[in-house]
């Protein structure tokens, strides 16, 4: 597996690369610091996370999963916090990100996918988590994800169960998908989406925006809290400088 | 009623506390009023014992958020890393109504913006008219939310729906607000208070006193 970066205009795009089914190998899916440097361009305005040809993503690869089961403990867990780490760039991104769910998105594309702010998704995909199949759980931030986006309930039932979901099934419940976009239109409207959000907004503005929203997902409550009205004060001197037209 | 600061009312009832934002007809947030509501909190509610309290609006809005003329004074010396004491006081105010040991219930008619809004996601409720209208339209001025709106909204709708209000700071009917979880009840608007007040003798019997001073820190987060 590569992912392989592409600037389209002022979106980023992230191809999830090893087709057919674009499986992991590896939880490490990309190299840390050059993700880290592509997400902090200074002219990304937005993020467009795909797989190449028909799927998103189908997980770890069997094989190479049950390898590493039965390997250097270490090391799998070793590649498991990395695998976070990546993660974690993704949802800590300055820019919204988009997930482009088509095909199968399983076990660790699905965390992917939920590592990203957003998520379309054709009606067909299939969307799950079988790794209790397997007598295992996801374990890159997967289960705490899943949180976010549904009750609780359903993500036991999901996690638990194993039991896959279609794209129109999933954007039925809650926002483990946002909205259902035929298969042709799934990049046009990524591209939408993220040009809706930050259109005629200031880099500043979108960093703040989306940084403070996140934190509010990752900081105990009042911190989060302050470190919103540092964000607004921040914004504020940016507007001072810029002349008494903003408040 | 009794006019207890200059920008709100406070009266109790049945021992439901009724806070009015009482500056007719926008009802703004203005620093005064936080203020005010600082000293309410300090000098009457600490000592009150209240099975519950609906904020809501003089009129027929609830709060069309901050003073824009006042808050560009305010910010006029905003130094980045700073954060100005007006806005750090806000922060504490809402943090104390949040925090209070009875539930706190907003109910929500006309607008709801900026601030305001920010004023109603303290709230452990929201009650709404089915004309109340929801945004945060601080991107318009190039600010973003400064009152906990982003973090609160964040932890009550999500975070992709959070993003997208706070980012478009686009306005939403009471219908939209309670499809995705801003707003917990609707009533029409001369049913608004008894709903509220309704919702606060429920919670009173089915959790008592001591169960709600467990429960809300308690709540779920996001």
């Amino acid at each position: 597996m590569r992912l392989h970066y592409e600037m389209r205009g002022d979106l980023g795009v992230l191809r999830l690369h090893n087709p057919p089914h674009n499986a992991l190998v590896s939880p490490v899916f990309a190299a840390r610091a050059e993700l880290a440097a592509f997400l902090a361009q200074p002219e990304l305005r937005g993020v467009m996370v795909v797989g190449e040809g028909r799927h998103f993503c189908a997980g770890a690869n069997v094989e190479a999963l049950r390898a590493a089961v039965h390997g250097d403990p270490r090391e799998l867990g070793a590649s498991m916090r990395e695998g976070q780490a990546l993660l974690e760039l993704i949802a800590n991104a300055p820019v919204p990100v988009v997930a482009l769910v088509r095909g199968s998105c399983l076990g660790a594309g699905l965390e992917i996918a939920l590592a990203c702010h957003f998520r379309l998704a054709t009606p067909n995909a299939l969307l799950g988590f079988p790794e209790t199949d397997h007598g295992l759980l996801p374990g890159l931030g997967g289960v705490l994800a899943s949180l976010g986006v549904m009750p609780r309930a359903r993500a036991l039932e999901l996690v638990l169960s194993g039991r896959l979901v279609r794209g129109e099934e999933a954007a039925a419940f809650g926002l483990l998908v946002d909205r259902c976009v035929p298969a042709g239109r799934l990049e046009a409207e990524g591209e939408e989406l993220l040009h809706g959000l930050v259109a005629s907004r200031s880099a500043s503005l979108v960093h703040e925006v989306v940084q403070a929203v996140q934190r509010a997902t990752r900081l105990g409550h009042e911190e989060a809290l302050r470190a919103e009205g540092e964000a607004f004060c921040r914004l504020a001197s940016l507007a001072a400088e810029r002349g008494g037209e903003e408040p | 009623m009794s006019r207890v600061a200059p920008t709100l009312d406070f009266s109790v009832e049945d021992r439901v506390g009724h806070l009015v934002l009482d500056s007719p007809p926008r009802n703004e947030t203005t620093h005064a009023l936080f203020q005010d509501l600082a000293r309410l909190r300090r000098d009457l509610l600490a000592g009150l014992d209240l099975a519950g309290m609906i904020v809501y609006g003089r009129g027929r809005h609830f709060s069309s958020g901050a003073d824009v003329a006042e808050l560009r004074e305010l910010l006029r010396n905003c130094q980045p890393g700073r954060t100005p004491a007006f806005l750090t006081d806000n922060l504490d105010n809402l943090l104390a109504l949040e925090q209070l040991p009875f539930p706190v219930v907003a109910a929500v008619n006309g607008c709801c913006y900026g601030a305001g809004l920010e004023l109603a996601l303290a709230c452990h409720f929201r009650v709404a008219a089915p004309r109340a209208v929801f945004a945060l339209p601080e991107v318009s001025f190039g600010l973003m939310p400064g009152c906990g709106g982003s973090v609160r909204l964040t932890r009550l709708v999500g975070r992709a729906r959070a993003l997208e209000l706070v980012l478009t700071g686009r306005s939403l009917l009471a219908d939209e607000a309670q499809t995705i979880g801003l707003v917990d009840l609707l009533a029409g608007r001369h049913e608004l208070l008894t709903t509220a007040r309704r919702l606060i003798h429920a919670l009173h019997r089915t959790s008592g006193e001591a169960g709600w001073r467990s429960g809300p820190r308690a709540r779920g987060r996001a």
